[in-house]
This record gives C-alpha cells, structure tokens and sequence, in this order.
C-alpha cells in the first residue's frame, strides 16, 4: 500500500478520491481512478483492518480448478466428436493457444492490481465505468445460464444411482440442497471453500486415476467389445473444438478474490500455471488411458459415458460396479465443486460494484468474523435457485460469446495498463514486452472469432 | 433461439442498463464514498 503514504490518513485518502470524482463534474465517465496514482485501490470503502483467514496457493489452484474444469466430465462430446486423435490434440493445443495467454493475462494484472471483484476492477481502471460496469454485466448475466447447469448436473449423477430422485419434485429439492449448502459453505469464509475444493479435487480424481492405473492391465480389452452409441448427432470436429474451448474457459474467474488471497501478487502467477497443467492433464491422461483399453470414440457418444466406461473397466466386484460408482459419485462431487467455487467467484463483483458506488451499498456488506459479502451471496443463490426449475441447458455458444466479450475487454485493459500506467508494479509480466501483450490476445480472439463466425447453430446438451 | 442473437440481446441490455442506472449510481457512489470517508 505505497499509495496510501502519500497522504497523511486513509479518511484524506478517501476524501481525495471522492473529491476527484467531484471535480470532475460527476460524470458517471470520468468515475474511473484513471486519474489516480496506480497503487491506490479503486473501492472507495476501506479496507477492514481486521485480518481473515486467506486463501493460500493450493486451495486457490483446486478453487480456479473447479472454475474452470470440475475434472474430466463433460469432455465426452470432444473425442465422440473428433475422434481420439484430433480430440486429445485439441485438449493439448487448447491450453497452449486459448489458456496460456489467459493466464498469462491474469498473471500480470492480478498481480499488478489484487483488487477485489478482480477483473471488474481491471477494466474500469483501465478503460472507465462504463467498460468495468459491461464486464460485471456480462459475467453477471453469463452465471444465471451458467449456474443453473451446475445443480442439475448433480441431479443427472445422483439420478443414476437412485432413480426416486427422476421423480416429482425430487430432483428440485436436490438441486437445492446443492444451493443452499454451497451458500453456507461460501458464509463460512473463504478457507473453508477452498480447502473444500482441495478434498473434492482428491476424491473426483480418484477414479480418474483408477482408471489410468488400471490400464496397462486392459490394454485392447475392448477392442471388439459392442458399445451403446448416441441417438443424437455428433458435434463435429468444429464443435469438438468449441466444447473443448468451453471446458477450459473461466481461468479470471478466480481474480474477483485477490484481497482474500495470501500474498496475491506471487500466489496468483503461480496458480494460474499450476491450474492450467492440472486440467490439461485431467482432461487428456484418461482418454489416452481408455484409448489404449479399445475402447472405441463413439463410447463417448453421450453425456455422461464416463460412467459406463469406467463400469466396463473396473469391471464388478461381488456382482458390484464400483469404478462406475465412483465415477458417478465424482459427477456429483465436480458438479457441486463447481458451483461452490463460482458462488464465490461471483459474489465478490456485487462487492466490488457496491463498494465502487455501481451497486446499492448493501451487497457491500460483508460478516464480521470471515468478512464474506453475506448479502451478495444470499441474493445471488436466490436468484440461481430460482432459475433450477427452468431447465436450462448448457448453451455453449451464447457461453463462449458472453465470456469472450469480457475476456476481450481483459486483454484490451492488460494493453491500455501498459500504455498508461508503465510504473504500476507489476510482480508478473506477459513476457515479450508490449508486443508480447499485444500478441497474447491473438490467439484467444482468433478462436472466438472462428468459434462465433462458424458456430451456425446453438450446440447444447443437457 | 440462437446464441449468437440472445448473446448479442443480453450485451445490448448491459449498454442499457448501464445509462438507465447512471442516477442512481451517482447516489451510490456518492454513498459509498462519503461511508468510507465516515468510517476512517
């Protein structure tokens, strides 16, 4: 907090910063902290003297590892889609092209600006309100199809083990069992959702790893082995290619927490690097592992075959498949890690905008034992508990379009950061300089592009 | 319906949204900064 030595309290400080927005008209535009120097923080509340517990390196990599991926599931549609070969190339090449230089981006600003509400709070310092207010908006607006997903997943797993939950409203209330339990897991503070994201991240990659351990012992198993194919039609290579985008997409995700996080300039570079090669490797490691069991491409023609092929090779112990139970068990497990993770994510931006004078200052509110934003996160799972009944399904395009849009502005802020702030402390760089700032947005804006121009139908499943 | 229309429906909705709130957020923020000077 170098900044704050510039002036003799952090009342004057405050003052200051109000008195800039002052004169400045009061034009909603010229709000921005543009004006003030780099390290002072944008939000205008102070920062709460107490100290909560904080969010150290691997917790955080297991949080952003559920914001992103939740593990293997939901890959299937990738190798049904494109075959093992194109598909494992495009799980190792995704992370190069499309997640690499997100994280790259990420690195760099959150380690320059660990602010809360994250990446809200690098577009409006480097591109204004009203651009900080677009990216809140879009990722807002993306997390009420997104968040719906996450419980009625849970339900399609725990289906599959008692079908009473198929039944009546069964699987309503299950989904909010989810809600509500993810919700008081986030009002316990932010340790308590990150070392519970550590034990789901463990036990949803057991099975996983049973699988690769246990197939040097079923090498060309199933080669001729009849498998259950889908009804439906197969994506495609193009959308092998979007469905694969999707999964390894939400790496800023884990931003909107920097004040939470212990020592966020050094903790975050390294998280980051850290997520990318754990879902790389979550994502790739078992589809080779099956690939060499025989198992053919279409295996994975529908949502949820993990299971069944995990049942096939774990085969059944006392007339029980327990692989496949485990699978399934770890379908509810990545689903509800999911959604506990991102309930923390998302309920930091009402935060962050309450504090910054973009939302009512009662979502600013946060508990006096964990400092948890309590109102963001009740009126947040009300909202996407309300939505449970409405059957949304995964809706990939309008996903990428909403989170391609703000990741645009993400990369436009890391340039317009570098141009006018070049003294901001920056403990991690892109590397390459500005070209290489320039650069690292290329690639991610190439495959939106395409991705958006070739995508002539919304591809969704249930 | 499409993606790509409900996509580009929901970003105009944000510039909308954006102009309807610019009172309020004046209000807001006027608020947040003068319970921040407060409480120091």
């Amino acid at each position: 907090m170098r900044g704050q030595g510039l002036y003799s309290s952090k009342g004057e400080l405050a003052s200051r910063n109000w008195k800039a927005r002052v004169t400045l008209g009061g034009r909603e535009k010229k709000l921005s902290t543009l004006s003030l120097p780099a390290q002072i923080p944008s939000q205008a509340l102070p920062i709460s003297k107490k100290r909560a517990a904080k969010l150290t390196l691997w917790p955080l990599v297991a949080a952003t590892f559920f914001m992103v991926s939740g593990g293997t599931y939901g890959t299937e549609a990738i190798i049904s889609g494109a075959g093992y070969g194109r598909g494992i190339l495009v799980l190792l090449f995704l992370p190069v092209l499309w997640c690499l230089p997100t994280a790259f981006m990420i690195g760099e600003l959150s380690s320059a600006l660990p602010h809360e509400g994250g990446y809200y709070a690098w577009v409006r310092r480097g591109l204004g309100n009203f651009w900080g207010f677009q990216e809140a908006w879009l990722s807002l607006a993306a997390s009420i199809f997104d968040m719906a997903i996450y419980p009625t997943l849970f339900v399609f797993y725990l289906k599959q083990m008692s079908p009473w939950f198929g039944e009546g409203n069964h699987g309503i209330l299950a989904g909010l069992f989810v809600v509500v339990t993810c919700a008081v897991l986030n009002l316990a503070g932010i340790r308590v959702v990150g070392i519970t994201s550590l034990w789901l991240f463990f036990l949803l990659s057991l099975p996983f790893g049973l699988i690769v351990v246990l197939t040097p012992m079923k090498l060309g198993a199933f080669a001729g082995e009849p498998h259950a194919t889908s009804t439906g039609a197969s994506v495609g290579l193009l959308g092998a290619v979007l469905v694969a985008m999707w999964n390894y997409m939400g790496w800023d995700n884990a931003s909107t927490i920097a004040q939470e996080v212990e020592r966020p300039q050094r903790t975050y570079p390294r998280a980051m690097i850290a997520a990318v090669i754990l879902v790389s490797l979550t994502y790739v490691l078992p589809f080779l592992a099956v690939y060499f069991t025989g198992t053919p491409a279409s295996a994975f023609a529908e949502d949820g075959s993990w299971a069944a092929i995990a049942g096939q090779l774990g085969g059944k112990l006392m007339g029980f498949e327990w692989l496949r139970f485990m699978v399934t068990i770890g379908g509810m497990m990545s689903a509800f890690g999911m959604f506990n993770a991102l309930v923390m994510s998302y309920s930091r931006l009402p935060l962050a905008m309450a504090k910054d004078g973009m939302m009512p200052k009662v979502f600013g509110k946060v508990t006096q034992k964990n400092e948890t934003p309590w109102v963001a996160i009740v009126v947040l799972a009300s909202c996407w508990a309300l939505c449970l009944g409405l059957g949304f399904k995964r809706l990939v395009t309008l996903d990428i379009m909403l989170y391609g849009a703000a990741l645009m502005l993400e990369f436009v802020t890391l340039v317009v950061l570098r141009v006018r702030e070049p003294k901001l402390k920056r403990e991690f760089r892109v590397p390459g300089g500005l070209a290489g700032a320039i650069t690292c947005g290329i690639f991610p804006l190439g495959l939106l592009l395409l991705s958006l121009v070739e995508s002539d139908h919304e591809i969704s499943w249930a | 319906m499409n993606g790509l229309l409900f996509g580009m429906i929901i970003v105009v909705a944000g510039f909308a949204m954006y102009y309807a709130t610019r009172k309020i957020q004046a209000r807001f923020a006027s608020e947040a900064a003068s319970q921040g000077a407060a409480a120091d």
